[in-house]
């Protein structure tokens, strides 16, 4: 089977962080990974091409995936291997969205990443194949990549124990007893201490390990985040007032303090009257400058990130917080203040 | 993860005079730089003024 590899452009060997906003490009050749991975496939299947994007580019335009698929489709394989993206959150998105994207024009797909990269849930249909955490672990992730491929390409459908994580393709098959026995046979698993048997397992929203304590805020670069759907009057970036698809970046420069007029939360989620009045009361800026002053605070970061958290999807907030945890260490910013409405 | 009042004014309480209103959005700031200076390891709550 003719195979073409999805990988970012750190794994392209195009750059780091400073190619990130690099475009879909693609290459008459396995690279990176893809080398290593088309030695375990063996004369069997061949990985025909690479396509590669910029993780910026890639996670940020809802335009890429799109993209990404011309190319795919203009190499003629018949099957897509996106990853392994271990647990980085951009290139995990980009390999969820691409993989769906080919599965979605009929191509064989399959992602690889960390169990709880956001990027699992961008993916469905296609298959994702769970990777450990880092590319310290490529090769036992490629070796169980390359049994999935095989897998794929008889025709049969992955398992739990091919490494398979989030929901996947769902298939109807016929049961052995009917949903009263099964609910039965399910209570009376648990009341003998089955706390796991389930045939509708719940989300797993993840766990995020906290970030490690400042040593002292009157020496840090301390940044205000909202997801109080606060802007600049007239609400230049169009941010959404529910379901918002982006977040949004505006100047705190060295305004003292934030005035009602100035900015307004278009928050759809509740009346937005005693925010609008006050705006200090979503982005407490009037008092963390004082603190500033008063030497509490080291120094404000000189932007504010903004977002609407009202009927926002799970990937798509997971994803916010990725993007904004990577600008701030980015920028230098060792402390967030989050206001959640 | 620092508790307020109301989801509408998640640094503010507009049930406060304005002088009494500013200093609870300053305790709250207060206790969220507290709460950055602390290790954690799960989900913690640092209330208001507490500490």
């Amino acid at each position: 089977m003719k195979i073409v590899h999805y990988v970012n452009q750190f794994f392209a060997g195009v750059g780091g962080e400073e190619k990130a906003t690099v475009g879909p490009e693609v290459r008459q050749a396995p690279t990176g990974p893809g080398r290593k991975l088309a030695s375990l496939l063996g004369d069997e299947h061949q990985i025909v091409a690479t396509v590669f994007c910029g993780d910026d580019y890639a996670a940020s335009n809802d335009s890429a995936a799109g993209e990404i698929l011309e190319l795919i489709r203009s190499t003629g394989a018949e099957m897509l291997v996106a990853g392994p993206a271990f647990t980085s959150g951009r290139y995990g998105i980009a390999c969820g969205r691409v993989a769906a994207a080919a599965h979605k024009a009929g191509l064989l797909s399959l992602a690889a990443m960390h169990a709880e990269n956001p990027g699992v849930a961008e993916a469905a249909p296609a298959p994702v194949v769970a990777t450990g955490l880092t590319a310290r672990e490529m090769a036992a992730t490629l070796e169980k990549v390359a049994l999935a491929v095989r897998k794929l390409a008889s025709g049969e459908s992955l398992t739990r124990d091919d490494g398979l994580v989030g929901t996947g393709a769902r298939h109807n098959r016929l049961a052995g007893s009917n949903a009263a026995s099964r609910a039965v046979d399910l209570a009376l698993a648990r009341l003998a201490g089955d706390r796991s048997a389930t045939e509708i397992p719940m989300p797993d929203f993840g766990a995020v390990t906290p970030a490690g304590p400042i040593s002292d805020p009157s020496q840090a670069l301390v940044a205000l985040l909202t997801e109080g759907g606060l802007v600049p009057m007239g609400n230049p970036g169009r941010l959404e007032s529910a379901r918002a698809t982006k977040w949004l970046r505006y100047p705190l420069d060295e305004l003292p303090a934030l005035e009602e007029g100035t900015h307004i939360s278009v928050h759809g989620g509740f009346s937005t009257v005693i925010a609008n009045a006050d705006p200090n009361r979503i982005l407490p800026l009037d008092v963390a400058r004082e603190l500033r002053d008063e030497g509490a605070i080291g120094t404000i970061y000189a932007e504010y990130f903004t977002t609407t958290g009202n009927g926002t999807s799970v990937a798509d907030g997971a994803r916010y917080g990725v993007e904004w945890a990577a600008e701030l260490r980015k920028q230098g910013v060792q402390a967030a203040i989050l206001t959640s409405t | 993860m620092v508790p307020t009042k109301g989801i509408p004014y998640p640094a503010g309480d507009p049930a406060l005079g304005p002088d009494e209103e500013k200093a609870w959005r300053r305790l709250l700031v207060q206790t969220a730089l507290k709460a950055v200076s602390t290790a954690v390891h799960v989900p913690t709550v640092f209330k208001p003024g507490e500490n």
